[in-house]
């Protein structure tokens, strides 16, 4: 393959600011704003690669003072830097992860240093490691059947074998991840809650995997002590699980816990389950603010929703157990709910 | 089983237990390696790229199946980036500029000769649209030392150029940023192809002596998006 080579070019500070300085100026504000925004939203990160192209079709038509090739040891540190503009007043470069290369050294004072990659620079082909395939994954049997493949078995039963095994080999202290895609959202929070009771279970974090490779935070399972029972004197509030979703639903409720528009949007399930846990737990303290509060949910089944909602409720239990109690009802027909078991603990 | 599910597998030459009600993720492998159909060198490139970064065979299947990357774009990048593991799990962060300049500016190239390849395939941009599949085969080697693609079986008039040249063969250097100075200008002279530099729609280019510049019908910002929504789609996709 061609190799990459990058360049680190300095201007004098006069030259750059005359003609580079607005440009600059909104590449930050951008810069900052990406950082600040909200999980799968990009908007302000396409302005900024804009305006960086902006900024390097200037920089071509000023003189540089100086011109160094950096080593690929300078490039790789670099690359693992984190997040950073590509150019830097020779002033700040001890803040700036220039810091870290040697050739930023020739840069004096009042000049700017700015980084241009080429990755289709002739050279010579660097091989890459020769390895093995990464194996299929091993064949999955519902627990009890050996060898001989279920016949006849419905596919919500074959999930609950599934969905049950990850979470028994989680509990049971295993490094395997529970992956949620796919599963039913009444078999999903039935399980989880079972699994949450720690009556002859030990608490453990289970690692949360999504389909699309991405990684959420663990569940906490067998952290708490569960009970049954729904209290009548507490605050009784009816919500859909999220809007726009089941607007059969929307009769039975008094409103929704999340914004259909806010969790449905294009970005890795993990930052969706993020998204969640963060609203709901923020929602959860807000309505028990003056009081503890019945939450009757009435649920969509989206995964990640449904994950990142439970996790908050067991991490609400666990520092206000007197506070809440949440009771699920899944959709079965109009005006028809199956309630799922009570999420309350001791 | 169903029966043509069957029936094909056994014209791929891959046995499948008829009597079964499932399929094991090995024979699945098998099945979405045939079904995704990739010529001999971009099948062996492929293979040999996820064996030595460990990305799955199943992942770049995928990535060609769902239309993220085009078969073209896919051998570019694996033949000539070091970071064609970051760019197919979706880029790297944005906000690391200089590193994900490095993949957009691989990312756009690969996108420029993508639309080159389907252009010079259909080459139909002055006729009405036939709803016949009248595609020229083009084929294409990519030259790795290069950074370049060499297209050959063309037709008809090169696109995108006012000139009037219709070579069998062209050698194309996909750029954002031609460098006068670029090495690869003076060293592919020998080469009997045509040279051609394909540049986005608003670069500044002055043309070198013996190349010809093909200009994207995109701008760079066009092209900067589009590149922006497929690393988007590979992070969301299936791992």
């Amino acid at each position: 393959m061609s190799v990459e080579h990058a360049w680190l070019l300095v201007f004098s500070v006069s030259a750059w600011e005359a003609g580079l300085s607005g440009a600059c100026r909104h590449a930050d504000i951008a810069f900052r704003r990406q950082q600040k925004a909200q999980l799968g939203d990009d908007t302000e990160a396409v302005r900024y690669a804009q305006i960086c192209e902006d900024i390097r079709v200037l920089s071509s038509q000023l003189p540089a003072l100086h011109r160094v090739r950096l080593a690929a040891a300078s490039i790789a540190a670099l690359d693992q830097a984190g997040p950073h503009h590509p150019w830097c007043l020779s002033e700040d470069v001890e803040r700036h992860p220039f810091a870290m290369v040697p050739e930023a050294r020739l840069a004096g004072h009042g000049q700017v240093l700015y980084e241009v990659r080429h990755p289709f620079a002739f050279g010579p082909t660097p091989s890459q490691e020769a390895g093995e395939l990464r194996e299929p994954s091993g064949t999955w049997r519902p627990g009890g059947y050996g060898d001989e493949v279920p016949r006849g078995m419905m596919r919500s039963e074959a999930q609950t074998h599934l969905w049950n095994e990850q979470l028994d080999r989680a509990a049971a202290g295993n490094d395997v991840p529970l992956v949620p895609d796919g599963i039913v959202n009444s078999v999903l929070t039935e399980g989880l809650r079972r699994y949450a009771d720690g009556e002859g279970r030990p608490n453990v974090r289970a690692r949360v995997l999504y389909r699309d490779g991405s990684e959420a935070r663990p569940v906490p399972l067998g952290a708490l002590r569960m009970l049954g029972g729904l209290p009548d004197d507490w605050l009784q509030l009816r919500l859909a699980s999220m809007s726009m979703r089941h607007p059969e639903m929307d009769t039975d409720v008094d409103g929704a816990l999340l914004r259909n528009r806010v969790i449905s949007r294009h970005r890795p399930s993990a930052d969706t389950d993020e998204v969640a846990y963060q609203q709901t737990l923020r929602r959860l303290a807000a309505f028990t603010k003056h009081g503890p509060v019945c939450l009757h949910i009435y649920q969509a089944g989206f995964e990640p929703a449904i994950l990142g909602i439970y996790r908050a409720v067991l991490e609400h239990l666990t520092h206000r157990p007197q506070t809440l109690a949440v009771c699920t009802h899944y959709y079965r027909g109009p005006e028809d709910y199956e309630a799922g078991t009570v999420w309350r603990a001791q | 089983m169903p029966a043509t599910l069957a029936q094909w597998a056994r014209c791929e030459g891959i046995a499948l237990d008829e009597d079964s009600p499932s399929i094991t993720p090995a024979r699945a492998r098998e099945l979405l390696l045939a079904a995704t159909n990739m010529a001999p060198a971009l099948r062996d490139r492929a293979l040999s790229f996820a064996a030595g970064s460990g990305l799955s065979v199943e992942r770049v299947c995928y990535l060609l199946l769902s239309g993220i990357w085009k078969p073209i774009e896919l051998d570019f990048m694996l033949a000539c980036s070091p970071r064609a593991h970051d760019m197919l799990l979706g880029g790297s962060d944005a906000l690391n500029r200089p590193r994900r300049d490095a993949e957009e500016q691989v990312a756009v190239a690969a996108a420029m000769l993508g639309g080159l390849h389907q252009r010079v395939q259909n080459n139909a941009a002055d006729q009405p649209q036939v709803v016949e599949d009248d595609r020229q085969p083009v084929s294409w080697e990519v030259i790795e030392a290069l950074g370049a693609v060499k297209l050959s079986g063309l037709c008809d008039a090169l696109p995108w150029t006012g000139r009037a040249l219709c070579p069998e063969s062209v050698l194309v250097l996909p750029r954002l940023w031609p460098d006068s100075r670029d090495d690869m200008l003076t060293r592919v002279g020998d080469d009997a192809a045509q040279v051609v530099v394909l540049v986005p729609a608003d670069a500044e280019i002055d043309e070198p002596a013996g190349v010809v510049v093909l200009r994207h019908p995109d701008r760079l910002a066009a092209l900067l998006r589009s590149v922006g929504t497929r690393f988007a789609n590979s992070r969301v996709g299936r791992r």
